[in-house]
């Protein structure tokens, strides 16, 4: 498309001109059983001591998000406890039946905590990067008006999000990884070509400069916005009062991938069914960490 | 272009990123002084001669880390009582084709210095086809580093994104032919040329431009410092809640003069016939002065007055 007339059509990628939530990417392939990585032909090789076949249901809400609908009607209710989550693929639960998530034990627990009854908007994705939570946080913020929210800064920051000019979402992974899955050359040219120039210039500089611009306008907008929040990234940046500070105070100490034990391999609590994503103890874990942060850092807070 | 930059670059040069302690260096380091740079070449001079800028009129003087001003080690003999100015900009802020005193920035430390009653030393880190990405990558090491009062941002058109490669060279693509940064090899430009392309979205660039302006918002918040910007991107309405509006400036520095200088081309373009001349310029440092004055007239007072009474103890 000529690029005078690229800029003047009105545009479809949600997020970036509208306030609405955007539909999940459909090129993104998350099926009911078996998604990307927790495919069926992985779990033949190596199947699971704790999940079975038929033990993890994708259920996805109208929007292509695991979680309930956006309805208006809890959005409007004062007296229910919002809770959005942003994140990569820890968040979505790859591997994972959606009751250990840790997003969904948060949530019970903060129930449990004010004695209010907690909604959980997860808007994690697979490979979803900084870029998309950058993207997602206006529209999660001002739509869904969360008591508290939480941003799950994906651990690999070579993950990248990219429109194509019928504006589809395109999520790219970094180069390298072991279970790297690229587009087929003749099923999927566009998105070969798109994953193609994406490895071209990847690097290492260039993912810290776009984590950390992501991370900056992330805490700009959370802090205007006086929501109460908080957000946990992997360990780059001085930590200090640097330029590449983070916000401490709203920091969770640690991040997900953390909490599996290495010696652990029996039994089938550390990994997902995937073998690769955290299991069932890593996301209790995590779960609780980000309870305690948040009880630290706001007490009672909303949820009084 | 007739000086191309000294050579590449390493990785240790470039990093570490976002770091507290050192300006990351640019690819026209240890390039010293030329009379002749970028688009203001030698053979465009002798098809286009300037009315008011002749062969010797203008020296482009770069420090050790390859910015056009003098060296950081500089920022720490200066008395407490001096006052600093830091422009990040693009070609025009670089002030390309003009002396460096006709520069809007090196005029707009000369009206606070008038202003303030203290010396104003001008740190100009702008660099030629710049997008948002250098602005935001060099922002918040140089407020780190030289610690300013005063900040003025130069934000170019949305389409340039900076790309790092592996090595710590970068490149910096547009929507045209342009390509600027610390490498120049056509093997090089071409395959990152293509791979921008095939990334090139309006919308993701506009997005882009806006959220590394709220990042940039977001450093000059954390050090407390005093800034205007100019940039000529239209931000959606619903982003207007987080930014401080009357510190920007909507138009670019072409757009403030053109009828004004109609018949003057020697004040309306610089020696190079491509970038703003002294007239527009002049116009634009009255402009920004007085967007300080508007914006931060309080602070300036207390400033003026902290100062005055450190220099009588």
């Amino acid at each position: 498309m000529p690029r005078k007339a690229q800029q003047q059509r009105p545009s479809k990628v949600y997020g970036l001109r509208h306030s609405t939530i955007p539909h999940a990417p459909e090129r993104l392939h998350i099926g009911k059983r078996w998604c990307l990585t927790d495919s069926k032909k992985a779990y033949r090789r190596q199947p699971h001591p704790l999940f079975g076949k038929w033990s993890i249901r994708y259920s996805l809400n109208r929007h292509g998000y695991r979680c309930p609908d956006f309805n208006r009607e809890v959005i409007e209710d004062p007296t229910r406890f919002r809770l959005v989550v942003l994140g990569g693929s820890e968040t979505f639960g790859l591997g994972l039946p959606a009751d250990k998530l840790y997003v969904n034990l948060l949530a019970s627990r903060l129930e449990e905590y004010s004695g209010r009854e907690v909604t959980a908007w997860n808007l994690g994705l697979p490979m979803a990067s900084s870029s998309y939570m950058a993207r997602m946080l206006y529209p999660a913020i001002t739509e869904l008006r969360p008591d508290f929210l939480f941003l799950s800064f994906p651990e690999q920051l070579g993950y990248r999000e990219y429109f194509n000019d019928d504006d589809e979402v395109f999520f790219c992974a970094p180069g390298g990884m072991a279970d790297r899955r690229s587009p087929s050359r003749f099923w999927d040219p566009e998105g070969y070509r798109i994953d193609r120039a994406h490895l071209s210039l990847e690097s290492q500089f260039n993912n810290t400069a776009c984590f950390y611009h992501n991370y900056s306008y992330c805490e700009f907008l959370c802090d205007h916005h006086g929501i109460d929040w908080l957000y946990s990234v992997p360990d780059s940046g001085s930590g200090a009062l640097g330029a590449d500070s983070f916000l401490e105070s709203k920091r969770v100490g640690s991040v997900i991938s953390q909490f599996i034990l290495a010696g652990d391999t029996e039994s089938g609590e550390q990994l997902a069914r995937d073998f690769r994503h955290p299991g069932v103890h890593p996301n209790q874990c995590y779960a609780d960490a980000v309870f305690d942060c948040y009880i630290a850092k706001y007490g009672k807070g909303r949820a009084e | 272009m007739t000086d191309l930059p000294a050579g590449v670059m390493n990785a240790a040069e470039l990093m570490p990123l976002f770091s507290d302690v050192a300006i990351p260096c640019t690819g026209h380091r240890n390039m010293g002084k030329c009379r002749w740079f970028g688009s203001d070449s030698e053979r465009h001079y002798l098809s286009n001669r300037h009315p008011l800028f002749g062969p010797d009129d203008i020296e482009y003087s770069f420090n050790r880390h390859g910015y056009r001003c003098i060296e950081f080690d500089e920022r720490e003999r200066f008395d407490k009582d001096h006052l600093h100015l830091l422009t990040v900009g693009e070609s025009h802020a670089f002030g390309m084709g003009l002396p460096e005193d006709r520069s809007y920035g090196y005029l707009v430390a000369r009206k606070l210095q008038a202003l303030t009653g203290r010396g104003v030393q001008h740190w100009n880190l702008s660099q030629g086809g710049i997008g948002a990405d250098y602005i935001a990558r060099v922002l918040p090491s140089a407020l780190a580093v030289l610690r300013p009062n005063f900040v003025i941002l130069n934000f170019p058109n949305r389409h340039r994104r900076e790309y790092i490669f592996a090595d710590g060279n970068y490149l910096t693509c547009g929507d045209g032919d342009q390509v600027a940064g610390s490498v120049h090899t056509a093997e090089r430009h071409d395959s990152v040329r293509a791979a921008h392309f095939e990334h090139a979205h309006d919308d993701s660039n506009k997005f882009n431009q806006w959220k590394l302006f709220i990042a940039c918002q977001r450093h000059l918040r954390a050090r407390k410092a005093m800034w205007v910007a100019h940039a000529s991107f239209n931000i959606p309405l619903r982003f207007h809640e987080y930014i401080d509006k009357g510190k920007v400036e909507p138009r670019t520095i072409m757009e403030t003069g053109k009828a004004k200088y109609r018949d003057q081309p020697g004040l309306w373009l610089a020696r190079d016939g491509k970038h703003a001349g002294v007239g527009p310029h002049a116009d634009l440092a009255d402009d920004t002065s007085a967007m300080f004055v508007r914006e931060y007239a309080q602070e300036i007072d207390q400033l003026a007055v902290r100062l005055a009474g450190e220099s009588s103890r």
